[in-house]
């Protein structure tokens, strides 16, 4: 089963190189593969040190992942986003960067939402230290990965 | 399913480096040949050694481990599309070759992108321990990265960051126990490549 998500990049300290790793949040939930559920991901980098995530996974999985707040589920479902779950997923587009008017020139049609959020991603660096990553503003990806390439590894 | 690329060098030979020949140059510390295996060219420390031809943006690269698995919680990675043959630290996409402690090892396919880096997706479970004899190889074809161990595709990821020319090669992690043999790449047939990592395109509207 298919469903799509919001969630941000972690960092963790990877000791067998000494350095800082970045990883996707969704690492929460299929840390691995293969696993027993048959669950596996894979995403596309966004603004603000986050990530679009496309699943596939048992519903008993999605539904952990769906009540869970640092995820945000986006329901694509039908051809339009539906109306009760606009408002906190303009919240947290526009908190990340994204302009109100990009979203909203989408017309919340799922297909050009989905394909709105890899056009930009976020510039990142190491602290000096290196113990850090410093994610700066956002730049546009001209050669942006399409949603359709996610089916490489996530089939329908 | 073997590599497609053939090995380009099995260091059957006097022992020489770093780098291992003329055809490598040094791209952290160094790698060297010795006993007939490529090791680092000091215990401890990043060491990493590119194939120096610059080869275009499909392509892949290889590895077996030669007589000693990464230590528990060390590292061996094999490398592609690394921008600069001298700086193993520029951007690359490669696999990372881990021993955890107490666990089943791990593959992860990850990227480094100024100075960041990133695992794409999951971490790939083996199933058990890394052995000699195992071979790793990267191959990377257009926007999808794919880790193969001996023979068998285990894990593929989709990313854009990097689409040009590169080098491949490797890096050993603080790991004077481990070595490479047979380390192989080059580019990957384009038109097989094509066909058979085309997006799986849904019949919905993707």
């Amino acid at each position: 089963m298919i469903q799509w998500y919001i969630c941000s990049y972690a960092s963790r300290f990877d000791s067998a190189v000494g350095e800082l790793e970045r990883f996707c949040m969704m690492q929460r939930y299929i840390p691995t593969v293969p696993n027993v559920d048959g669950a596996d991901f894979d995403e596309v980098e966004i603004v603000g040190n986050h990530t679009l995530v496309k699943v596939n996974a048992p519903l008993a999985l999605h539904s952990l992942i769906a009540v869970d707040p640092d995820f945000l589920f986006l329901p694509t479902g039908a051809a339009v986003i539906p109306q009760l779950v606009r408002t906190p997923i303009r919240d947290k587009l526009t908190a990340l960067g994204y302009d109100l008017a990009d979203i909203d020139a989408t017309n919340w049609q799922v297909d050009a939402l989905l394909n709105l959020l890899p056009k930009f991603v976020s510039e990142i660096s190491l602290s000096l230290d290196k113990r850090s990553v410093i994610v700066g503003q956002r730049v546009r990806l001209l050669n942006a990965k399409t949603i359709a390439m996610m089916d490489t590894i996530v089939r329908g | 399913m073997p590599p497609a690329t053939p090995i380009l060098d099995n260091f059957n030979r006097a022992d020489e480096g770093p780098p291992p020949s003329a055809s490598w140059v040094n791209a952290l510390g160094g790698l060297k040949v010795s006993g007939n295996v490529c090791i680092a060219d000091t215990a401890g420390g990043s060491h990493a050694a590119s194939w120096n031809t610059l080869f275009p943006a499909n392509q892949e690269a290889f590895f077996s481990i030669a007589t000693a698995k990464p230590a528990d919680n060390t590292a061996t990675r094999v490398y592609a599309r690394l921008v600069t043959a001298t700086d193993v630290n520029s951007d690359r996409y490669f696999i990372h070759v881990i021993s955890i402690v107490a666990a089943n090892d791990q593959l992860r396919i990850q990227k480094r992108i100024a100075n960041v880096t990133t695992t794409l997706g999951a971490q790939i479970d083996i199933g058990g321990e890394h052995a000699v004899g195992d071979q790793v190889w990267i191959r990377v074809e257009v926007s999808t990265i794919t880790c193969f161990r001996n023979g068998v595709s285990q894990g593929v990821r989709t990313d854009t960051d990097l689409s040009g020319a590169g080098f491949i090669g490797l890096n050993y992690n603080g790991n004077a126990n481990s070595d490479f043999d047979d380390f192989g790449g080059g580019p990957t047939p384009g038109i097989i490549a094509s066909a058979q990592h085309r997006p799986a395109l849904r019949s919905s509207r993707w």
